[in-house]
């Protein structure tokens, strides 16, 4: 039961996006006409089981990927429109993405991860510098700047890919499982400096997770099942849900 | 970031691997580069040969008459047509006179040459040696000086093997020898010079060109040497060389030959033969393409994490194309450059064996540089293409 908005201010608005892999009788439906909206500012959360199109969805709007069918609007701009030119342009700088796994370059100091986006968009090295740092000090790994992921363990590893993501100044984060590879106490972390810098930031986050804990955090829980939107529920009414009856529902693993 | 850093920290990760792709290049450009550095020294062997008999020389030869033609026959290549030797000489002792005297600056000097078709002997040790009746300025032309005797005697002038190979050790000077059947006083022993194109100077008996003349019974002379003022002074001397002998030869039955165009004709002989052998080494050098673009196919697979990183972070399909680019471009550069390196070793030492003037050339090292970028952006075109080409889902697909 997707809540419908009538709300022209939302930064996403996805309708009827469908995407769909191979043809003919091997064609995989990952994504069966979702209808989405998310606001400026927003946390929200995406859950469902192995795949149900978490990560189909996250890429089409994270420009990785495009749609079979549908519109993806991000601010005011059609993005299924787009050339791949246009697209890249807005990637890594107002679509930021942190990925499950650890995708920092090994070969690069957590300093020259952290500008690569930036000097993708031809940046200054000295702005690029300075907003690579800020946001390091931001997610509190700022002395690991001349380290290389190799030097780093998991979760600071995580925070460098997460400050990488923000230093830009993007309007939309999106995180795949990203605490995915990482043990509970990196993971809670990382998590943690999701949360600060939404707070901080109010930049908008979309993060999959399967884990009911990462997503009591969020204000608002999609989830999906087998390419549809089972589930849209804000934090305030699960809460009060939360309170009526005891184990928490609406969270799968 | 800069793409030449990521360039060489990718081929430096590595090594072994990118060696071995660059040896590829390296024989390519090795062969291409030592073969055309070698063709060149050989032309510059061959252009101080002609400079050292003097470029400011000029042959003229007999021909068959051209009947109305007053044009200049002298540009006609050697060897072209009917031979030398078929052509009944027409040329007189009279015209090396007049040519001699022609009272202009361009033209300096003339002399007259005759085969004399006899053998030189001493008692009877025979010699293989030619004998040829000169004009006293013929050895001034072609720079022979005596180290016995003098020039001007009326006797024989021994090349330096003749007068080994009938004395041996023994003095030469005021020796008897015999051509054909007179007997005639050696009166010079040449120094010993190296080899000019054509006849052999030192393996040659020279007598005065009217004592050869009258002993062969010929009345006319083989060919007549102009010597201009300087190369500048050639044409000119060309000129004069017509007018006089338009004169005594109405029907224009000689011709003139410079040395710049035997030189031409031989320089254009080695060209050819060194494009040919170049273009085959180059054949190499694409074989060494092949390889590179092999690789590069490898790298962009076993990148495609790395590649799906950086256009998720915004690097468009020209920065990505860009930077596969310079990477097989610099391979390529590195076995230019490694080739050419080596290529100039062994041009050094084989010039020095043979003999020969050759060395790297500034040209020779701008081809093969360009060569070897030619060849790396050729063949790392497909792979940076099909590198810059995927979706970033694409590309991290693949763990
Ligand atoms: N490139 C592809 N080619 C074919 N099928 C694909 C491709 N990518 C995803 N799929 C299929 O689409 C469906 C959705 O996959 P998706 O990766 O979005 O799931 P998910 O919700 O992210 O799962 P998980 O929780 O395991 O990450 C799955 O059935 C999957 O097999
Ligand atoms: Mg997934």
């Amino acid at each position: 039961m997707a809540i419908e908005r009538a709300d022209t201010s939302a930064l996403i608005q996805v309708k009827d996006l469908s995407r769909t892999y191979g043809e003919g009788p091997a064609t995989v439906h990952a994504l069966r006409g979702i209808n989405l909206d998310i606001q400026k500012g927003e946390m929200v959360a995406l859950m469902g089981p192995s795949g149900s199109g978490k990560s189909t969805l996250m890429n089409v709007l994270g420009l990785f990927d495009r749609a079979t069918s549908g519109t993806y609007t991000l601010g005011s701009q059609d993005m299924t429109r787009l050339t791949g030119r246009q697209q890249a342009n807005l990637r890594g700088r107002r679509i930021a993405f942190v990925f499950q796994g650890i995708h920092l370059l090994p070969r690069l100091t957590a300093l020259a991860n952290v500008e690569l986006p930036m000097s993708y968009a031809r940046m200054s090295s000295a702005q690029r510098k300075d907003a690579a740092l800020k946001a390091l000090q931001l997610l509190g790994v700022d002395h690991l700047k001349d380290r290389y992921p190799s030097q780093m363990s998991g979760g600071q590893a995580q925070r460098v890919a997460i400050a990488r993501a923000i230093a830009p100044g993007p309007d939309l984060l999106l995180a795949d499982e990203p605490t995915g590879a990482l043990d509970r106490k990196s993971g809670t972390l990382v998590l943690e400096a999701f949360q600060s810098l939404h707070q901080e930031t109010g930049v908008t986050i979309v993060i999959v997770t399967h884990d009911p804990y990462v997503a009591q955090h969020a204000e608002r829980i999609i989830a999906l099942e087998d390419g549809h939107v089972l589930s849209d529920t804000r934090v305030e009414d699960r809460l009060i849900a939360h309170h009526e009856d005891e184990p928490s529902k609406g969270e799968q693993s | 970031m800069n793409t030449f850093a990521i360039a060489w920290d990718s081929i430096w990760h590595h090594r072994t691997r990118s060696f071995l792709t660059a040896l590829g290049i390296i024989i390519g450009v090795f062969a291409v580069v030592t073969l055309t550095s070698l063709g060149g020294g050989v032309q510059k062997f061959v252009n101080q040969k002609f400079a050292g008999i003097g470029a400011n020389l000029i042959t003229v030869a007999p021909a068959l008459p051209t009947a109305h033609s007053h044009s200049h026959r002298h540009s006609r290549p050697v060897g072209n047509g009917p031979s030398f030797q078929a052509v009944p000489s027409t040329l007189t002792a009279q015209d090396v006179s007049a040519l001699n005297h022609s009272g202009t600056n361009a033209l300096r000097k003339a002399a007259g040459v005759v085969t004399v078709p006899m053998l030189i002997a001493k008692g009877s040790t025979s010699s293989s040696a030619g004998v040829m009746g000169v004009s006293y300025p013929y050895y001034g032309m072609q720079r022979m000086t005596v180290k016995a005797g003098s020039l001007r005697g009326s006797g024989v002038v021994l090349g330096d093997s003749v007068a080994h190979d009938l004395f041996g050790k023994s003095p030469a000077l005021n020796q008897d020898v015999t051509i054909g059947t007179q007997t005639y006083k050696v009166t010079g022993v040449l120094k010993s010079l190296s080899g000019a194109p054509g006849s052999d100077p030192n393996n040659t008996a020279y007598l005065p060109l009217h004592t050869a003349m009258t002993l062969s019974h010929q009345t006319t002379v083989s060919e007549i040497i102009l010597a201009a003022a300087s190369a500048q002074d050639v044409n000119q001397a060309v000129g004069i060389a017509n007018r006089i002998l338009a004169k005594s030869h109405p029907s224009h039955n000689y011709r003139i030959i410079t040395s710049q165009e035997i030189l031409k004709t031989v320089t254009s002989t080695t060209s050819v033969i060194t494009d040919f052998l170049a273009g085959i080494a180059g054949i190499s050098l694409l074989v060494g393409g092949i390889g590179i673009m092999n690789i590069m196919l490898v790298t962009v697979s076993e990148r495609f994490r790395e590649i799906g990183i950086r256009k998720a972070l915004g690097a468009r399909d020209g920065d990505i194309l860009v930077q596969f680019l310079t990477e097989s471009v610099l391979l390529a550069l590195i076995g230019g450059a490694v080739g050419t390196v080596l290529s100039g070793l062994a041009t050094h030492i084989v010039g020095k064996a043979v003999g020969i003037p050759a060395g790297l050339t500034v040209s020779s090292v701008m081809t093969a540089v360009l060569f070897s970028i030619g060849v790396g952006a050729v063949f790392g075109v497909l792979p940076a293409l099909r590198a810059a080409r995927l979706m970033p889902a694409e590309a991290l697909r693949t763990e």
